[in-house]
């Protein structure tokens, strides 16, 4: 009984949970504002479009590859819902076209990784800085704005006279799925199959550039939703929407205790370390820290989030294998 | 030359069956498909007849000085920068690190220190930044990209934190030296000074990878980092070096940004990293350790900063020159790819003759 108390302790989800304890009470004595549903209702909205970046990379990260380019597919697909919103497209036509939009992307991303073998690092690092330039050439520094109401009520609005965001709905039609997909399907057990050993997952008969293709086309699309989300919730879009969000998207995937090296963790924990970093966020914002600073403590997470889980492991293997040579 | 033999196909041209002019050609188109900078070459040729045949004034030497002074800062750091990537690491923190040694030369100057004392600090404070980089990579085993991603906001947000505390968020013009600032207006030979400072470290740099022992345990490292590690090499003292090094480039470099701009903001060298590391993977340096040169990096850099001029004298916005950026990277990668490819197949072909003839028969 004790030890399964210890080994449910010792869980990184479990962990993650306590940080969220600890930052609440730790917010909750520092601002009066804190704890207000209110504030925490908004800090939901804003972590939104974190989020969708995050679902989308998950899987990639899991499956040992990594894509840098959701802000920019972002970007670009934000400026385009504004782009085709002006030329007078109804928004939910303009909104189904960026997430296909996103999803073209994303095949783009993934065919350069599966087609000429390159490393999934340099493809998404070069997309992030073309299709970002991008954007920039459509709208150059010119802002769009002005949607209808029932777009913006997405990224701002409840549902019914309930305080629940209509974004978080989404998010969880996007989280659920993906859940669903990586712990029940066969799909989901090659994503990791592949994360943990690319070779042995061929060898297996796992078809390894079809599950690639589509890890990276749902990251586009995710990326799409993101820019939905976006649009909906400024009511205005511009070239720079979300730039330089790669650092808390991988903040928060890596946080949630999911492998940079592959084929561990899940949906769960990222979800979890997106509420930890949003109430950092939150919490530092009501404190008055600047962007920067801010960053400079969610830069510092990211290192840890790498440190500490290979810290926790080489002890805990160390003790195994002790055991292994010395059975008590 | 045995190599090149076998590169080509295995024939090697006879030298009495073509004349000397031929030969020297034909040597020099082999050049350009063999080594790794060929490409580029081609490339800045390529772009360089473009643009002088689309605008009047490309061959001015105002062109020519402007192209060499803005490229200066970047050519020192990518030589530092081709260290890291040819032991498979790679450092997106050089913009803060640069950041923060353009901040401290700026104070320094307006202190009134000497130039030499504020270069020799900037040098040292980017070493600094580059070692912890590099104990966090080497030691703590944080995949680089990782690590200095969160680096690169730790830097930069600390500059912002200081920054109060010492000069404000902007040291403008008239807190720097006339004299320093007339330095980079120094023409040598025709070559702005500062851009003859950057090829002076450049070169040593150079010179240190391929002709040191440390140079070729990079080399070694990206290649096969366990090959590496089973003939001695210590990968973490190794690594641990390159990324000091680059952060010590990018401590000139910050040097070089205040001779160049005069002035320095906390924002200073934002996006800096992205234009080293596209112009070190455009100028062949292969991203995934091993192969690649810091002249060929130093013609990346280049080759971006005579687009740019091309395009604002053709008038493109210059957003264009970020997505012909990201295209080229691909691009590179992509050639890098299929030529290492086809030459696998060329040495296996060529160490196995009847696989030739076999070849032939289909």
């Amino acid at each position: 009984m004790l030890d399964r108390v210890f080994r449910l302790a010792g869980r990184w989800e479990v962990v993650l949970l306590e940080l969220i304890v600890v930052t609440l009470i730790a917010g909750s004595i520092l601002s009066p504002f804190f704890m207000n549903v209110d504030n925490l209702l908004s800090q939901t909205r804003d972590s939104m479009i974190i989020g969708f970046l995050a679902l989308g990379l998950v899987p990639v990260v899991i499956m040992g590859e990594i894509d840098l380019s959701g802000e920019a597919i972002l970007g670009v697909c934000a400026v385009s819902f504004g782009l085709l919103h002006e030329s007078g497209v109804d928004a939910w036509l303009a909104a189904v076209s960026i997430v296909i939009l996103g999803a073209l992307f994303g095949a783009l991303n993934g065919t350069l990784v599966i087609a000429f073998g390159l490393p999934s690092l340099v493809v998404t690092l070069a997309t992030l800085i073309s299709v970002r330039g991008l954007a920039y050439v459509l709208v150059e520094d010119r802002p769009i704005v002005g949607f209808p109401e029932a777009f913006v009520a997405i990224g701002n609005g409840t549902v019914g006279s309930t305080p629940i965001p209509q974004s978080l709905i989404a998010f969880t039609f996007a989280a659920i799925p993906l859940w669903c997909t990586l712990r029940l399907s066969v799909f989901g057990r090659w994503i990791y199959a592949i994360g943990s050993n690319s070779s042995a997952a061929r060898l297996s008969g796992v078809p390894l550039s079809l599950v690639r293709l589509i890890v990276f086309i749902f990251s586009g699309v995710m990326a799409g939703c993101a820019a939905i989300i976006l649009a909906a919730h400024y009511d205005s879009v511009r070239a720079d929407a979300a730039q330089g969000a790669v650092l808390s998207v991988l903040t928060v995937v890596l946080l949630g205790g999911i492998s940079i090296f592959g084929g561990s963790g899940g949906v769960g924990g990222a979800i979890l370390s997106m509420v930890l970093v949003g109430l950092i966020q939150n919490g530092m914002r009501l404190a008055n820290i600047s962007a920067e600073p801010q960053a400079l403590v969610i830069g510092g997470l990211l290192i840890f989030s790498v440190v500490i889980p290979r810290v926790f492991y080489s002890f805990h293997d160390r003790h195994q294998a002790k055991n292994a040579f010395f059975p008590s | 030359m045995s190599n090149l033999r076998i590169l080509s196909d295995g024939v090697a041209p006879s030298p009495e069956a073509c004349p000397a002019a031929t030969r020297r050609l034909s040597s020099f188109a082999l050049m350009l498909r063999d080594t790794r900078e060929g490409g580029i070459i081609t490339a800045l040729a390529i772009i360089v007849l473009v643009f002088s045949l689309s605008t009047d004034n490309f061959w001015s030497a105002d062109s020519v000085w402007s192209i060499l002074n803005a490229s200066a800062i970047a050519i020192a750091v990518a030589a530092g920068m081709t260290a890291v990537v040819l032991a498979r690491q790679i450092d997106l923190s050089i913009g803060a690190t640069l950041g923060i040694a353009a901040y401290a030369v700026g104070a320094l100057l307006d202190y009134g220190y000497h130039p030499l004392v504020a270069l020799v600090v900037s040098i040292a404070v980017g070493a600094f930044l580059g070692g912890i980089n590099g104990v966090i990579v080497a030691w703590l085993k944080v995949p680089a990209i990782i690590a200095t991603l969160g680096t690169a906001t730790i830097y930069r947000g600390l500059l912002f934190i200081a920054a109060p505390y010492f000069l404000g968020f902007l040291i403008n013009a008239s807190q720097i030296p006339t004299q320093f600032r007339a330095l980079s207006r120094i023409p040598v030979l025709g070559v702005p000074f500062m851009t003859v400072i950057a090829g002076i470290a450049a070169t040593a740099i150079g010179l240190i990878i391929a002709y040191t022992p440390w140079g070729r345990n990079l080399y070694a490292l990206g290649s096969n980092p366990d090959a590496a590690r089973f003939a001695g090499i210590r990968a973490d003292r190794t690594i641990f070096s390159a990324l000091t090094l680059v952060g010590a480039t990018a401590g000139l470099g910050g040097f070089l940004y205040v001779m160049r701009y005069a002035s320095v903001g906390v924002r200073a060298g934002v996006g800096f990293d992205f234009e080293v590391i596209s112009s070190v993977v455009i100028g062949g340096v292969a991203i995934f350790g091993g192969a690649g040169r810091v002249f060929g990096a130093v013609l990346g850099v280049i080759v971006l900063n005579t687009l740019s001029r091309g395009f604002v004298l053709m008038s493109i916005p210059e957003f264009w020159k970020v997505v012909a950026t990201g295209a080229a990277i691909i691009a590179a990668v992509t050639v890098d790819v299929i030529v290492a490819r086809r030459r696998v197949e060329r040495i296996r072909l060529s160490r196995r003759p009847h696989a030739l003839m076999e070849r032939e028969v289909e």
